[in-house]
């Protein structure tokens, strides 16, 4: 367990100073305070672009791409949460992935046969858009 | 079961979103988004591509009756 304790030191902008002992070691650290003007033990912490592990059984699908653009998923909507998905061309014609705007002419492409994955931050919801130039049969595998 | 296809424009999108329904139990919903000009388009989208895949991957809706459709003109040049 560690002791903390705030002491006389503050920072510049006049933040307190905590002092303490954690793991037998001497330790100072710039005092988180909640809104009420207490000195926090913890320092909460956000960690960007880490992969979670797998929470839910992932959803899969067999869908189809068509020469209107449209956000692709695996189920009925996309996956809330989803932090990877994975498209599978189970077709003969080549598809295009972009944003809500692409084309056939713009997107980036996945061949017949083959497989990208996409990562997403959970924090964001990203639509993926695809296009084809004919009806074009894909997978798709969402995990969250 | 019937289905209802409500679709509302979001700048160049159309966000769909598909109430399923036997009687007055709601079977499932679906939200999807397609880029297209026009209302009509997204609905044409919604139960020709939208539907039939949920129908497709979705057991419970075996039942559900859908727009018969029309195949692909075989005149238009298709990427191969």
């Amino acid at each position: 367990m560690a002791t903390l304790s705030v002491s006389s030191n503050t920072t510049s902008d006049g933040i307190p100073v905590v002092s303490g002992e954690r793991g037998g070691k001497l330790v100072n650290y710039v005092a988180p305070i909640d809104s009420s003007g207490n000195v926090l033990d913890s320092m909460p912490v956000t960690v960007n672009g880490s992969f979670a592990t797998v929470k839910s059984a992932p959803v899969v699908g067999a869908k189809t791409v068509t020469t209107t653009a449209a956000s692709i998923f695996a189920g009925s909507a996309a996956l809330p949460d989803r932090y990877a998905m994975t498209v599978y061309n189970d077709s003969s014609y080549t598809i295009y992935w972009g944003p809500s705007g692409v084309t056939t002419s713009t997107g980036m492409p996945i061949l017949p046969g083959d497989s990208v994955t996409f990562e997403f931050s959970q924090s964001v919801v990203t639509a993926i858009y695809m296009i084809a130039a004919a009806s074009a049969a894909i997978r798709v595998m969402e995990v969250a | 079961m019937d289905f209802t296809i409500l679709a509302t424009q979001n700048g160049e999108i159309f966000d769909i979103n598909v109430t399923i329904m036997d009687g007055e139990t709601e079977i499932l919903t679906g939200k999807t988004s397609v880029c297209c000009a026009t209302e009509d388009e997204a609905k044409i989208y919604t139960e020709t591509v939208f539907l039939p895949d949920l129908k497709a991957n979705f057991k419970v809706l075996n039942d559900l009756e859908l727009p018969e459709v029309v195949a692909d003109d075989p005149s238009i040049d298709i990427e191969g």
